[in-house]
Protein backbone atom coordinates (compact mmCIF):
# COMPACT_ATOMS: atom_id res chain seq x y z
CA UNK A 1 0.00 0.00 0.00
CA UNK A 2 1.25 3.10 -1.06
CA UNK A 3 -0.53 5.65 1.31
CA UNK A 4 2.21 8.74 1.22
CA UNK A 5 1.77 11.94 2.50
CA UNK A 6 2.66 14.64 -0.25
CA UNK A 7 4.41 17.92 0.89
CA UNK A 8 2.68 19.72 -1.42
CA UNK A 9 -1.14 19.41 -2.43
CA UNK A 10 -2.27 19.15 -5.49
CA UNK A 11 -4.91 21.49 -7.63
CA UNK A 12 -7.27 18.77 -9.15
CA UNK A 13 -8.21 19.91 -12.32
CA UNK A 14 -11.97 20.13 -13.10
CA UNK A 15 -12.04 21.87 -16.31
CA UNK A 16 -9.69 21.43 -18.99
CA UNK A 17 -8.54 24.04 -21.00
CA UNK A 18 -11.76 24.58 -23.27
CA UNK A 19 -13.78 24.96 -19.99
CA UNK A 20 -15.34 22.01 -20.09
CA UNK A 21 -15.66 19.72 -16.99
CA UNK A 22 -13.28 16.75 -16.91
CA UNK A 23 -15.76 14.75 -15.38
CA UNK A 24 -18.07 15.12 -18.54
CA UNK A 25 -20.44 12.45 -19.88
CA UNK A 26 -19.04 11.08 -22.94
CA UNK A 27 -15.24 11.85 -22.24
CA UNK A 28 -12.71 9.63 -21.02
CA UNK A 29 -11.54 9.36 -17.58
CA UNK A 30 -8.33 10.74 -17.41
CA UNK A 31 -6.22 8.40 -15.03
CA UNK A 32 -4.41 11.70 -13.92
CA UNK A 33 -7.89 13.20 -12.54
CA UNK A 34 -7.96 10.03 -9.67
CA UNK A 35 -4.23 10.37 -9.46
CA UNK A 36 -4.31 13.68 -8.33
CA UNK A 37 -7.30 13.47 -6.17
CA UNK A 38 -5.68 10.40 -4.07
CA UNK A 39 -2.68 13.01 -3.92
CA UNK A 40 -5.07 15.67 -2.41
CA UNK A 41 -6.52 12.75 0.00
CA UNK A 42 -3.60 12.14 1.10
CA UNK A 43 -2.03 15.70 1.76
CA UNK A 44 -5.41 16.42 3.66
CA UNK A 45 -5.15 13.27 5.74
CA UNK A 46 -1.28 13.60 6.56
CA UNK A 47 0.03 17.09 6.58
CA UNK A 48 -0.34 17.82 10.35
CA UNK A 49 -2.50 20.40 12.18
CA UNK A 50 -2.11 24.21 14.17
CA UNK A 51 -4.07 22.23 16.91
CA UNK A 52 -2.64 25.57 19.77
CA UNK A 53 -1.74 28.42 17.49
CA UNK A 54 1.22 30.82 18.69
CA UNK A 55 0.65 33.00 21.14
CA UNK A 56 2.51 35.60 23.10
CA UNK A 57 1.68 34.53 27.28
CA UNK A 58 4.20 37.52 28.50
CA UNK A 59 3.52 37.17 32.11
CA UNK A 60 6.94 36.57 34.03
CA UNK A 61 8.19 33.43 35.51
CA UNK A 62 10.02 34.20 38.65
CA UNK A 63 13.84 32.62 38.33
CA UNK A 64 13.28 28.82 39.83
CA UNK A 65 9.24 29.20 39.69
CA UNK A 66 7.58 26.60 37.67
CA UNK A 67 4.33 27.71 35.89
CA UNK A 68 2.00 25.21 34.23
CA UNK A 69 0.04 25.84 30.78
CA UNK A 70 -2.55 23.41 29.79
CA UNK A 71 -4.80 23.52 26.69
CA UNK A 72 -7.85 21.22 25.59
CA UNK A 73 -7.89 20.37 22.13
CA UNK A 74 -9.75 18.20 19.38
CA UNK A 75 -7.15 16.49 17.76
CA UNK A 76 -7.17 14.87 14.62
CA UNK A 77 -7.24 10.86 14.65
CA UNK A 78 -3.71 11.02 12.39
CA UNK A 79 -1.58 13.13 15.19
CA UNK A 80 1.15 10.93 16.04
CA UNK A 81 3.60 13.61 17.40
CA UNK A 82 2.95 17.03 18.26
CA UNK A 83 6.02 19.72 18.04
CA UNK A 84 6.00 22.03 21.03
CA UNK A 85 7.62 25.53 19.79
CA UNK A 86 8.91 27.39 22.38
CA UNK A 87 11.04 30.81 22.57
CA UNK A 88 11.63 32.04 25.56
CA UNK A 89 13.32 34.97 27.10
CA UNK A 90 14.98 36.66 29.78
CA UNK A 91 13.69 39.58 31.61
CA UNK A 92 16.89 41.20 32.27
CA UNK A 93 18.50 39.56 28.59
CA UNK A 94 20.49 36.96 30.87
CA UNK A 95 20.78 33.90 28.44
CA UNK A 96 20.69 31.06 30.55
CA UNK A 97 18.77 27.53 30.04
CA UNK A 98 15.08 27.15 31.70
CA UNK A 99 13.56 23.59 32.28
CA UNK A 100 10.62 22.02 30.13
CA UNK A 101 8.53 19.14 31.12
CA UNK A 102 5.92 17.43 28.39
CA UNK A 103 3.34 16.74 29.58
CA UNK A 104 2.93 18.39 33.11
CA UNK A 105 4.85 16.20 35.66
CA UNK A 106 6.54 14.60 33.17
CA UNK A 107 10.47 14.20 32.43
CA UNK A 108 12.41 17.90 32.16
CA UNK A 109 14.46 18.83 28.88
CA UNK A 110 16.65 22.04 29.24
CA UNK A 111 15.73 24.72 26.73
CA UNK A 112 17.84 27.91 25.66
CA UNK A 113 16.65 31.35 27.29
CA UNK A 114 17.27 33.92 24.36
CA UNK A 115 18.00 38.26 25.19
CA UNK A 116 15.76 40.86 23.54
CA UNK A 117 17.61 40.86 20.24
CA UNK A 118 18.83 37.23 20.04
CA UNK A 119 15.71 35.21 20.48
CA UNK A 120 16.00 31.54 20.84
CA UNK A 121 13.64 29.38 19.30
CA UNK A 122 13.32 25.53 20.29
CA UNK A 123 10.94 22.31 19.41
CA UNK A 124 10.22 19.91 21.24
CA UNK A 125 8.87 16.59 20.27
CA UNK A 126 5.82 14.54 21.97
CA UNK A 127 4.32 11.74 20.98
CA UNK A 128 0.27 10.55 21.63
CA UNK A 129 0.15 6.88 23.56
CA UNK A 130 -2.61 6.25 20.88
CA UNK A 131 -4.25 7.74 17.84
CA UNK A 132 -7.76 9.29 18.51
CA UNK A 133 -9.76 12.08 17.74
CA UNK A 134 -11.23 11.92 21.23
CA UNK A 135 -10.70 15.87 23.23
CA UNK A 136 -7.72 16.21 25.60
CA UNK A 137 -5.57 18.14 27.08
CA UNK A 138 -1.72 18.83 26.18
CA UNK A 139 0.37 20.32 28.75
CA UNK A 140 3.61 21.29 30.17
CA UNK A 141 6.03 22.70 32.68
CA UNK A 142 8.11 26.11 32.25
CA UNK A 143 10.89 26.16 35.04
CA UNK A 144 12.93 29.19 34.81
CA UNK A 145 16.24 29.58 35.35
CA UNK A 146 17.45 30.24 39.07
CA UNK A 147 17.83 33.88 39.49
CA UNK A 148 16.08 34.36 35.52
CA UNK A 149 13.05 35.38 35.03
CA UNK A 150 11.63 35.10 31.81
CA UNK A 151 8.63 35.41 29.94
CA UNK A 152 7.52 32.79 27.47
CA UNK A 153 7.22 34.99 23.89
CA UNK A 154 5.72 32.33 22.12
CA UNK A 155 4.14 29.04 22.45
CA UNK A 156 2.42 26.99 20.16
CA UNK A 157 1.54 23.16 19.86
CA UNK A 158 1.49 21.63 16.03
CA UNK A 159 0.83 18.15 14.69
CA UNK A 160 3.97 16.82 12.94
CA UNK A 161 3.30 15.37 9.26
CA UNK A 162 2.76 11.81 9.00
CA UNK A 163 4.70 10.21 5.74
CA UNK A 164 2.37 7.51 5.59
CA UNK A 165 -0.80 7.07 6.28
CA UNK A 166 -1.72 3.38 7.59
CA UNK A 167 -4.95 2.44 8.98
CA UNK A 168 -8.17 2.26 7.81
CA UNK A 169 -9.02 5.40 9.73
CA UNK A 170 -6.07 7.44 8.87
CA UNK A 171 -8.52 8.65 5.65
CA UNK A 172 -5.68 7.84 3.63
CA UNK A 173 -5.57 6.08 -0.36
CA UNK A 174 -3.25 4.02 -1.99
CA UNK A 175 -2.16 6.39 -4.87
CA UNK A 176 -0.74 3.17 -6.73
CA UNK A 177 -4.29 1.99 -7.46
CA UNK A 178 -5.13 4.94 -9.49
CA UNK A 179 -1.83 4.37 -11.66
CA UNK A 180 -2.34 4.73 -15.71
CA UNK A 181 -3.04 1.34 -17.27
CA UNK A 182 -4.59 -0.17 -14.76
CA UNK A 183 -7.98 -0.45 -14.05
CA UNK A 184 -9.84 1.67 -11.14
CA UNK A 185 -11.28 -0.87 -9.06
CA UNK A 186 -14.24 -0.54 -6.88
CA UNK A 187 -12.45 -0.83 -3.62
CA UNK A 188 -9.93 1.93 -4.72
CA UNK A 189 -12.76 4.36 -5.88
CA UNK A 190 -15.30 4.08 -4.10
CA UNK A 191 -14.18 2.89 -0.45
CA UNK A 192 -10.90 4.90 -0.38
CA UNK A 193 -12.30 7.73 -1.95
CA UNK A 194 -15.73 8.77 -2.35
CA UNK A 195 -17.11 7.18 0.74
CA UNK A 196 -14.22 8.82 2.86
CA UNK A 197 -15.80 12.72 1.50
CA UNK A 198 -17.81 13.02 4.47
CA UNK A 199 -14.83 12.32 7.30
CA UNK A 200 -12.22 14.16 5.71
CA UNK A 201 -15.16 17.37 5.55
CA UNK A 202 -15.05 16.24 9.78
CA UNK A 203 -11.55 16.10 10.03
CA UNK A 204 -9.71 18.77 7.89
CA UNK A 205 -10.35 21.52 10.85
CA UNK A 206 -8.97 24.48 11.82
CA UNK A 207 -8.08 22.80 14.84
CA UNK A 208 -7.00 26.08 16.95
CA UNK A 209 -9.36 28.58 17.23
CA UNK A 210 -7.69 30.63 19.78
CA UNK A 211 -6.26 28.79 22.71
CA UNK A 212 -4.79 31.16 25.72
CA UNK A 213 -3.53 29.99 28.51
CA UNK A 214 -1.57 32.33 31.93
CA UNK A 215 -0.83 28.80 33.93
CA UNK A 216 -1.88 27.41 36.87
CA UNK A 217 0.43 30.19 38.80
CA UNK A 218 -0.41 33.29 37.00
CA UNK A 219 -3.78 32.99 36.11
CA UNK A 220 -6.66 35.88 35.96
CA UNK A 221 -7.99 36.14 39.25
CA UNK A 222 -11.34 37.68 39.30
CA UNK A 223 -13.39 39.21 42.00
CA UNK A 224 -16.08 41.43 40.07
CA UNK A 225 -19.15 40.77 41.25
CA UNK A 226 -22.18 40.01 38.82
CA UNK A 227 -23.79 42.36 37.33
CA UNK A 228 -20.52 43.94 36.38
CA UNK A 229 -18.12 41.98 34.08
CA UNK A 230 -14.41 41.68 33.77
CA UNK A 231 -12.92 41.30 30.76
CA UNK A 232 -10.00 38.98 30.47
CA UNK A 233 -8.07 40.28 27.57
CA UNK A 234 -6.94 43.98 27.21
CA UNK A 235 -9.12 43.97 23.58
CA UNK A 236 -11.04 41.63 21.35
CA UNK A 237 -9.66 38.84 19.61
CA UNK A 238 -10.70 37.81 15.76
CA UNK A 239 -11.80 34.12 14.80
CA UNK A 240 -12.58 33.20 11.47
CA UNK A 241 -14.07 29.99 10.79
CA UNK A 242 -14.27 27.42 7.82
CA UNK A 243 -16.89 27.77 4.70
CA UNK A 244 -18.21 24.52 3.68
CA UNK A 245 -21.52 24.42 2.21
CA UNK A 246 -22.85 26.86 -0.06
CA UNK A 247 -24.74 29.62 1.96
CA UNK A 248 -22.81 29.33 4.96
CA UNK A 249 -21.95 32.65 7.04
CA UNK A 250 -20.93 30.68 10.29
CA UNK A 251 -19.09 28.09 11.83
CA UNK A 252 -19.38 26.18 14.77
CA UNK A 253 -16.44 26.79 17.74
CA UNK A 254 -16.12 25.20 20.82
CA UNK A 255 -15.15 26.22 24.08
CA UNK A 256 -13.64 24.91 27.73
CA UNK A 257 -11.86 26.97 29.97
CA UNK A 258 -9.43 25.70 32.63
CA UNK A 259 -10.90 27.25 36.27
CA UNK A 260 -11.48 27.51 39.84
CA UNK A 261 -12.73 29.25 42.88
CA UNK A 262 -10.66 30.69 46.17
CA UNK A 263 -13.27 28.83 48.51
CA UNK A 264 -15.77 26.47 48.78
CA UNK A 265 -18.35 29.21 48.58
CA UNK A 266 -17.54 31.52 45.50
CA UNK A 267 -18.89 30.78 41.71
CA UNK A 268 -18.58 32.62 38.66
CA UNK A 269 -19.00 32.54 35.19
CA UNK A 270 -17.00 32.99 31.63
CA UNK A 271 -18.64 34.43 28.69
CA UNK A 272 -17.67 34.83 25.18
CA UNK A 273 -19.13 37.94 23.21
CA UNK A 274 -18.95 38.28 19.51
CA UNK A 275 -19.28 42.07 17.68
CA UNK A 276 -22.75 42.66 17.97
CA UNK A 277 -22.99 42.30 22.08
CA UNK A 278 -24.57 39.25 22.08
CA UNK A 279 -23.42 36.59 24.19
CA UNK A 280 -22.20 34.06 22.64
CA UNK A 281 -21.58 31.24 25.12
CA UNK A 282 -21.61 31.34 28.66
CA UNK A 283 -19.63 28.95 30.88
CA UNK A 284 -20.40 28.24 34.90
CA UNK A 285 -18.11 27.73 37.27
CA UNK A 286 -19.88 26.36 39.98
CA UNK A 287 -19.03 26.64 43.69
CA UNK A 288 -17.03 24.16 45.06
CA UNK A 289 -14.89 24.27 42.27
CA UNK A 290 -11.64 24.35 44.41
CA UNK A 291 -9.17 22.53 42.04
CA UNK A 292 -8.01 23.37 38.37
CA UNK A 293 -11.29 21.68 36.36
CA UNK A 294 -11.62 21.69 32.80
CA UNK A 295 -15.14 23.48 32.41
CA UNK A 296 -17.89 22.47 30.90
CA UNK A 297 -17.33 19.05 31.98
CA UNK A 298 -14.91 16.91 30.02
CA UNK A 299 -17.44 14.25 30.79
CA UNK A 300 -19.67 16.15 28.52
CA UNK A 301 -20.10 18.56 25.37
CA UNK A 302 -18.31 21.61 25.63
CA UNK A 303 -19.49 25.32 25.19
CA UNK A 304 -20.16 26.30 22.09
CA UNK A 305 -21.02 29.70 19.96
CA UNK A 306 -20.38 30.44 16.30
CA UNK A 307 -18.13 32.61 14.65
CA UNK A 308 -18.36 34.00 10.97
CA UNK A 309 -17.50 31.20 8.11
CA UNK A 310 -14.73 32.61 5.51
CA UNK A 311 -16.11 34.34 2.67
CA UNK A 312 -14.06 32.61 -0.01
CA UNK A 313 -15.23 35.36 -2.47
CA UNK A 314 -13.26 38.44 -0.59
CA UNK A 315 -9.60 39.36 -1.35
CA UNK A 316 -9.51 38.79 2.55
CA UNK A 317 -11.36 36.17 3.44
CA UNK A 318 -13.46 38.53 5.78
CA UNK A 319 -17.25 38.84 6.08
CA UNK A 320 -18.86 41.71 5.45
CA UNK A 321 -15.45 43.49 5.28
CA UNK A 322 -14.88 42.92 8.97
CA UNK A 323 -13.41 41.21 11.79
CA UNK A 324 -15.25 38.72 13.83
CA UNK A 325 -14.05 40.17 17.25
CA UNK A 326 -15.09 38.31 20.41
CA UNK A 327 -14.78 39.35 23.81
CA UNK A 328 -13.81 36.80 26.73
CA UNK A 329 -15.15 38.03 30.46
CA UNK A 330 -15.87 36.81 33.82
CA UNK A 331 -17.91 37.72 36.72
CA UNK A 332 -18.21 36.22 40.33
CA UNK A 333 -21.21 35.25 41.04
CA UNK A 334 -21.72 33.98 44.40
CA UNK A 335 -19.32 34.25 47.79
CA UNK A 336 -16.66 36.85 48.45
CA UNK A 337 -13.32 35.11 47.49
CA UNK A 338 -11.86 34.82 43.52
CA UNK A 339 -12.90 33.01 40.63
CA UNK A 340 -9.52 32.18 38.45
CA UNK A 341 -9.00 31.40 35.05
CA UNK A 342 -6.05 29.77 33.96
CA UNK A 343 -6.67 28.58 30.00
CA UNK A 344 -9.34 29.45 27.88
CA UNK A 345 -9.26 27.02 24.59
CA UNK A 346 -11.40 27.74 21.83
CA UNK A 347 -11.38 24.82 18.94
CA UNK A 348 -13.69 23.83 15.85
CA UNK A 349 -16.10 21.84 16.80
CA UNK B 1 -6.19 31.26 -6.49
CA UNK B 2 -9.21 28.90 -4.90
CA UNK B 3 -9.71 25.90 -6.56
CA UNK B 4 -12.72 24.66 -6.18
CA UNK B 5 -15.19 25.39 -9.22
CA UNK B 6 -18.14 25.50 -7.07
CA UNK B 7 -16.16 26.91 -4.17
CA UNK B 8 -18.39 24.70 -1.36
CA UNK B 9 -19.02 21.14 0.16
CA UNK B 10 -21.32 19.29 -1.63
CA UNK B 11 -22.52 16.75 0.76
CA UNK B 12 -22.54 13.53 0.11
CA UNK B 13 -24.64 10.62 1.50
CA UNK B 14 -23.50 9.00 4.46
CA UNK B 15 -24.18 5.55 3.86
CA UNK B 16 -21.39 3.82 1.94
CA UNK B 17 -21.21 3.35 -1.84
CA UNK B 18 -22.16 -0.35 -2.39
CA UNK B 19 -20.34 -2.53 -5.15
CA UNK B 20 -23.42 -2.06 -7.67
CA UNK B 21 -24.39 1.47 -6.98
CA UNK B 22 -23.51 3.42 -10.13
CA UNK B 23 -21.16 6.34 -9.68
CA UNK B 24 -22.08 9.14 -12.30
CA UNK B 25 -20.08 11.79 -13.52
CA UNK B 26 -21.71 14.54 -11.21
CA UNK B 27 -20.54 12.25 -8.41
CA UNK B 28 -17.42 12.20 -9.57
CA UNK B 29 -16.85 15.95 -10.06
CA UNK B 30 -18.53 16.63 -6.74
CA UNK B 31 -15.99 14.76 -5.22
CA UNK B 32 -13.27 16.25 -7.20
CA UNK B 33 -14.81 19.83 -6.05
CA UNK B 34 -15.19 18.56 -2.83
CA UNK B 35 -11.31 17.53 -2.30
CA UNK B 36 -10.20 21.12 -3.60
CA UNK B 37 -12.68 23.26 -1.19
CA UNK B 38 -11.70 20.98 1.61
CA UNK B 39 -7.95 21.28 0.91
CA UNK B 40 -8.22 25.12 0.34
CA UNK B 41 -10.48 25.78 3.65
CA UNK B 42 -7.63 23.51 5.63
CA UNK B 43 -5.87 26.81 5.96
CA UNK B 44 -5.06 27.10 9.42
CA UNK B 45 -4.74 29.67 12.19
CA UNK B 46 -0.90 29.82 12.91
CA UNK B 47 -1.10 32.88 15.45
CA UNK B 48 -3.40 34.55 17.51
CA UNK B 49 -2.98 36.39 20.60
CA UNK B 50 -3.74 39.74 22.36
CA UNK B 51 -2.36 41.32 25.46
CA UNK B 52 -3.69 40.85 28.81
CA UNK B 53 -2.85 43.63 32.02
CA UNK B 54 -1.28 45.42 29.34
CA UNK B 55 1.43 42.94 29.22
CA UNK B 56 2.42 44.42 25.80
CA UNK B 57 6.00 43.98 23.65
CA UNK B 58 7.68 47.59 24.14
CA UNK B 59 10.51 49.26 22.43
CA UNK B 60 13.11 50.12 24.83
CA UNK B 61 14.05 54.41 24.19
CA UNK B 62 17.67 53.46 25.75
CA UNK B 63 18.06 51.47 23.24
CA UNK B 64 16.63 51.75 19.76
CA UNK B 65 17.61 53.97 17.45
CA UNK B 66 15.65 56.49 15.49
CA UNK B 67 14.81 54.93 12.30
CA UNK B 68 16.21 51.20 12.48
CA UNK B 69 14.71 47.88 12.56
CA UNK B 70 14.13 46.90 16.40
CA UNK B 71 13.18 43.46 17.08
CA UNK B 72 9.67 43.11 18.95
CA UNK B 73 8.62 39.90 18.23
CA UNK B 74 9.16 36.71 17.21
CA UNK B 75 7.15 33.70 17.22
CA UNK B 76 7.64 30.10 17.49
CA UNK B 77 8.14 28.15 14.30
CA UNK B 78 5.39 26.67 12.17
CA UNK B 79 4.39 25.01 8.91
CA UNK B 80 2.94 26.56 6.00
CA UNK B 81 0.76 24.85 3.41
CA UNK B 82 2.01 24.66 -0.37
CA UNK B 83 0.05 25.21 -3.37
CA UNK B 84 1.07 22.64 -6.63
CA UNK B 85 2.65 25.96 -8.18
CA UNK B 86 5.26 25.85 -5.03
CA UNK B 87 3.98 29.13 -3.37
CA UNK B 88 2.67 28.96 -0.13
CA UNK B 89 -0.65 29.93 0.80
CA UNK B 90 -1.82 33.32 1.40
CA UNK B 91 -1.21 34.85 5.14
CA UNK B 92 -3.50 37.37 6.30
CA UNK B 93 -2.08 39.48 9.06
CA UNK B 94 -3.57 41.72 11.83
CA UNK B 95 -1.24 43.65 14.43
CA UNK B 96 -2.68 45.45 17.21
CA UNK B 97 -0.02 48.26 18.10
CA UNK B 98 0.68 51.79 18.89
CA UNK B 99 3.42 54.50 18.17
CA UNK B 100 3.09 55.80 21.68
CA UNK B 101 2.70 59.56 20.93
CA UNK B 102 -0.04 61.00 18.66
CA UNK B 103 2.38 62.93 16.40
CA UNK B 104 4.93 60.26 15.83
CA UNK B 105 4.85 57.33 13.38
CA UNK B 106 6.11 53.71 14.14
CA UNK B 107 6.00 51.35 11.26
CA UNK B 108 5.69 47.54 12.31
CA UNK B 109 7.34 45.34 9.78
CA UNK B 110 6.10 42.01 9.53
CA UNK B 111 8.35 39.30 8.31
CA UNK B 112 7.36 35.44 7.66
CA UNK B 113 11.11 33.81 7.08
CA UNK B 114 12.63 31.29 8.61
CA UNK B 115 14.67 30.89 11.98
CA UNK B 116 17.49 33.16 11.66
CA UNK B 117 17.07 35.00 8.11
CA UNK B 118 13.96 37.81 9.16
CA UNK B 119 16.54 40.85 9.31
CA UNK B 120 17.62 39.76 5.99
CA UNK B 121 14.16 39.30 4.24
CA UNK B 122 13.18 42.47 6.22
CA UNK B 123 15.44 44.15 3.59
CA UNK B 124 14.40 42.10 0.53
CA UNK B 125 11.30 43.04 0.84
CA UNK B 126 9.38 39.99 -0.54
CA UNK B 127 5.94 39.27 -0.59
CA UNK B 128 6.56 37.63 2.88
CA UNK B 129 6.82 41.34 4.49
CA UNK B 130 4.26 43.67 5.14
CA UNK B 131 4.72 47.08 6.79
CA UNK B 132 2.16 49.04 9.04
CA UNK B 133 2.43 52.67 9.83
CA UNK B 134 0.32 53.77 12.36
CA UNK B 135 0.79 57.19 14.48
CA UNK B 136 -1.08 56.62 17.94
CA UNK B 137 -0.82 56.45 21.57
CA UNK B 138 -4.14 54.17 21.66
CA UNK B 139 -3.84 50.52 20.65
CA UNK B 140 -5.64 49.56 17.50
CA UNK B 141 -5.90 46.36 15.09
CA UNK B 142 -4.23 47.20 11.85
CA UNK B 143 -4.85 44.59 8.98
CA UNK B 144 -1.73 44.30 6.68
CA UNK B 145 -3.14 45.94 3.17
CA UNK B 146 -1.37 42.81 1.37
CA UNK B 147 -1.80 39.00 1.90
CA UNK B 148 1.87 37.84 2.80
CA UNK B 149 3.02 34.74 1.05
CA UNK B 150 6.34 32.64 0.24
CA UNK B 151 6.98 32.77 -3.19
CA UNK B 152 8.66 29.39 -4.92
CA UNK B 153 12.51 30.24 -3.83
CA UNK B 154 11.25 31.09 -0.44
CA UNK B 155 9.19 27.83 0.13
CA UNK B 156 12.37 26.05 -0.72
CA UNK B 157 14.24 27.41 1.34
CA UNK B 158 11.89 26.64 4.37
CA UNK B 159 12.06 23.04 3.75
CA UNK B 160 13.64 21.44 6.61
CA UNK B 161 13.93 17.55 7.35
CA UNK B 162 11.93 16.26 10.46
CA UNK B 163 11.84 13.27 12.88
CA UNK B 164 8.17 12.06 12.79
CA UNK B 165 6.59 8.69 13.41
CA UNK B 166 3.48 7.42 11.40
CA UNK B 167 1.83 5.43 14.39
CA UNK B 168 1.90 5.45 18.28
CA UNK B 169 5.03 4.14 19.67
CA UNK B 170 6.60 3.70 16.01
CA UNK B 171 9.73 4.39 14.70
CA UNK B 172 10.97 7.82 13.93
CA UNK B 173 11.39 8.54 10.19
CA UNK B 174 12.35 11.69 8.02
CA UNK B 175 9.61 13.97 6.83
CA UNK B 176 10.04 17.05 4.73
CA UNK B 177 8.27 20.01 7.05
CA UNK B 178 8.50 23.77 6.30
CA UNK B 179 9.70 25.77 9.39
CA UNK B 180 8.86 29.56 9.48
CA UNK B 181 8.25 32.29 12.08
CA UNK B 182 6.83 34.98 11.75
CA UNK B 183 8.72 38.24 13.44
CA UNK B 184 7.64 41.80 13.64
CA UNK B 185 10.34 44.61 13.67
CA UNK B 186 9.31 48.09 14.61
CA UNK B 187 10.89 51.50 13.33
CA UNK B 188 10.52 54.84 15.20
CA UNK B 189 10.95 58.14 13.98
CA UNK B 190 11.82 59.71 17.95
CA UNK B 191 12.92 57.16 20.31
CA UNK B 192 11.59 59.03 23.08
CA UNK B 193 8.12 57.66 21.74
CA UNK B 194 7.59 54.01 23.02
CA UNK B 195 6.09 52.06 20.31
CA UNK B 196 3.72 48.79 21.37
CA UNK B 197 3.02 45.65 20.33
CA UNK B 198 -0.18 44.24 22.12
CA UNK B 199 -1.62 41.40 19.33
CA UNK B 200 -1.06 39.35 16.61
CA UNK B 201 -3.45 37.52 14.29
CA UNK B 202 -1.75 35.56 11.27
CA UNK B 203 -4.05 33.31 9.68
CA UNK B 204 -3.39 31.13 6.29
CA UNK B 205 -6.32 31.78 3.44
CA UNK B 206 -6.66 31.25 -0.07
CA UNK B 207 -7.75 33.90 -1.89
CA UNK B 208 -10.27 33.87 -5.19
Amino acid sequence: MAQTVPEIRKNIVQRDGAGIDVTAISLSVRSGTWIDAAHTQNWLAGRGSMDVPAHAILGTIAGAATNTFRYWTKPRIQTARYAYSLVLRSTTDTPGSASVAIPTGGSAVDVPVGTRHNPVTTTLYADRASLSSAEAELSLDITAPSGNAIVVESLSIEAVPRTLLIVGNDLGVDRLRFWARQPIMEPSLSSQLLDRQNDLRDACRRVGGFQFSRGTTSPWTITTASPSWATLFDDDIGILGRLLYSGDTTRTYSCRVLAKCSDGTTAGTVRVNNDSGTAAASITIAAGTTSWTWLPSTGGAAATFSVDAEDNTAADGLRGAAHDDHTFECQRTAGTGSVQIATISVYEA
Amino acid sequence: MATSVLGHYVRFGESAIDEIDPVDSGMAGRALGNLNHIADQYAQRRIAWVSVDGDTLDTDPNDIVADTPWRLYTSGEFDVHVHQTGESYRFRLRLRVQSGDASDEATFSAVLAPVGESLVELHRAGPNVADIAVIGASFTWEDAAALLYLDAERVTAASRSVATINEAGGDPVAGQWLRVQLTVWVSVEDTTSVASLGGVQLDEYVEP
